[in-house]
């Protein structure tokens, strides 16, 4: 008996919260128990009204994802395992084994589904495969130009399938293409750039190419719904920092603890070393309810 | 249940990833989690700006770690929830910060109009105080299940129970609850 009012009480719960059943229509279903459990709901119902926390801003939502990924890649750790990882398939015999293999492939009957895949798009069967032969690309690249080079053109695919996704309607994909064109604008910030501006990889080339990828964001903002538009304002903000990290990497500045939208920190005045979220130094201790 | 093992499986992917460098699946963990670990942050620290240095020290620490973290089948959500514990008790052992509980209902009723104010920051103040006075299980209990609105199988992930403990523990907790309430209405009468 005593079992069986917890698991009523979880389960009536539970469809309230999921919008599958009101208070009452708990309490009509379960007329033999709706003195005990109907009090218990009730006082639930009242918590949840009062008490639940609304979410997060989503200006700190973007501004810390960004200090996060700088934090992660600022620590090292990943920053080398991600340079590793880059030049890891042509260093390793496993891997360079498998790239073999994978030429192989492609020599053969694979070239058709690489060629089919290039137009492919995140959500499409065969966009795995594009997105292999990229890496292949990257693997078989020997200088760090090159590297700059194929990924500032990845990420400009990105935006070619985003624009794409946009104009067939399908949004639910999107996140992809603009996660994907994230995860390369922070492979390009790993990268050792060449010193020789004229290069195709060099900094001012790159530079240019993403200012010309966040008017072709701006201009995709304007053409997708409400609920798409977050995830296009998380990547125009992405592709905007990138372009402050390559502005502050040629006047050798270090960019890692500026945030989107904030102003370079200073460390002489700032006890957090790394937290650099914009609030005003000057505004009064903080203060809280104990708990 | 099938979502459910596609979710686990998916953090586990993700955290295989983040492992070998991949900035991508960090991101998509901090976008998945940001939301469930500030609001029990906030259940628990009034201070919004307190409740998001918290909260992102969460995930810092969690992601310089991710080489340490071992898969236990569950969701990443309650390695998370047990670095904002720890985060949390260390933030209360320092003690300073403190707020009036008046001035912290405030904080969350800017939005109300004065009359309506008014009546939701003494309606709030006096359940949270009836919150406080519980066991901290219980309290947990209802912030994670009742607040948060986690289900049953995520709540007993965090709390670390097998499902039907968990059912127990809400019961409990929400039986307590009410009779505080009441004991407090009838105090204040």
């Amino acid at each position: 008996m005593k079992q069986e009012l917890d698991l009523l009480v979880d389960q009536c719960l539970s469809a309230i919260q999921a919008g599958e059943e009101t208070l009452e229509s708990c309490l009509r279903a379960h007329p033999e128990h709706a003195g005990e459990i109907g009090p218990i709901l009730r006082i639930a119902a009242h918590s949840h009204s009062l008490l639940s926390p609304a979410g997060p801003r989503p200006e700190f939502v973007r501004a810390t994802r960004t200090r996060l990924m700088n934090a992660v890649m600022e620590s090292g750790d990943i920053r080398q395992k991600a340079r590793v990882g880059l030049r890891r398939v042509r260093l390793q015999p496993g891997y360079a084994l498998v790239t073999l293999l994978l030429v192989i492939v492609l020599l053969g009957s694979g070239v058709g589904v690489v060629r089919a895949s290039a137009d492919s798009l995140p959500g499409d069967s065969l966009y795995g495969v594009k997105l292999a032969s990229e890496q292949i690309q990257l693997a078989v690249s020997f200088s760090p130009e090159t590297d700059a080079e194929l990924l500032v053109g990845f990420a400009g695919e990105r935006l070619v399938e985003a624009e794409q996704l946009v104009n067939l309607g399908r949004y639910d994909d999107l996140e992809q293409a603009l996660l994907g064109l994230g995860t390369t604008l922070d492979a390009i910030a790993t990268l050792d750039f060449p010193g020789d501006e004229s290069e195709p990889g060099s900094l001012t080339h790159i530079e240019a190419k993403l200012e010309k990828h966040i008017s072709v964001l701006n201009r995709v903002l304007e053409q997708v719904p409400e609920n798409a538009k977050a995830a296009i304002e998380r990547a125009i903000e992405h592709s905007t920092h990138s372009t402050e990290v390559i502005k502050k990497v040629k006047s050798d500045d270090h960019p890692s603890n500026t945030a989107p939208g904030q102003l370079k920190k200073d460390d002489s005045s700032d006890d957090h070393p790394g937290r650099g979220n914009g609030r005003d130094k000057d505004k009064p201790e903080k203060t809280e309810k104990p708990k | 249940m099938i979502e459910d093992v596609k979710l686990k499986l998916a953090d586990a992917q993700l955290i295989k990833r983040a492992k070998r460098g991949d900035h991508q699946a960090f991101g998509v963990l901090y976008e998945r989690y940001i939301d469930a670990i500030f609001r029990y942050v906030r259940c628990r620290v009034v201070d919004i700006q307190t409740a998001e240095d918290i909260t992102e020290a969460v995930f810092l620490r969690s992601f310089e770690a991710i080489g340490k973290y071992r898969e236990k089948g569950l969701r990443y959500s309650a390695y998370l929830y047990q670095v904002a514990r720890n985060l949390l008790i260390d933030h209360y052992r320092r003690g300073d910060d403190i707020v009036p509980i008046e001035n912290a209902e405030h904080q969350l009723v800017s939005s109300q109009s004065t009359d309506g104010e008014i009546i939701f920051r003494e309606q709030s103040a006096s359940l949270r105080s009836a919150l406080d006075r519980l066991p901290e299980e219980y309290q947990e209990i209802i912030r994670v299940r009742v607040l948060l609105e986690l289900s049953t199988t995520e709540a007993a992930e965090w709390m670390k129970r097998s499902e039907g403990a968990t059912r127990v523990l809400l019961h409990r907790a929400l039986k307590a609850l009410k009779r505080e309430v009441e004991e407090g209405h009838e105090a204040g009468a």
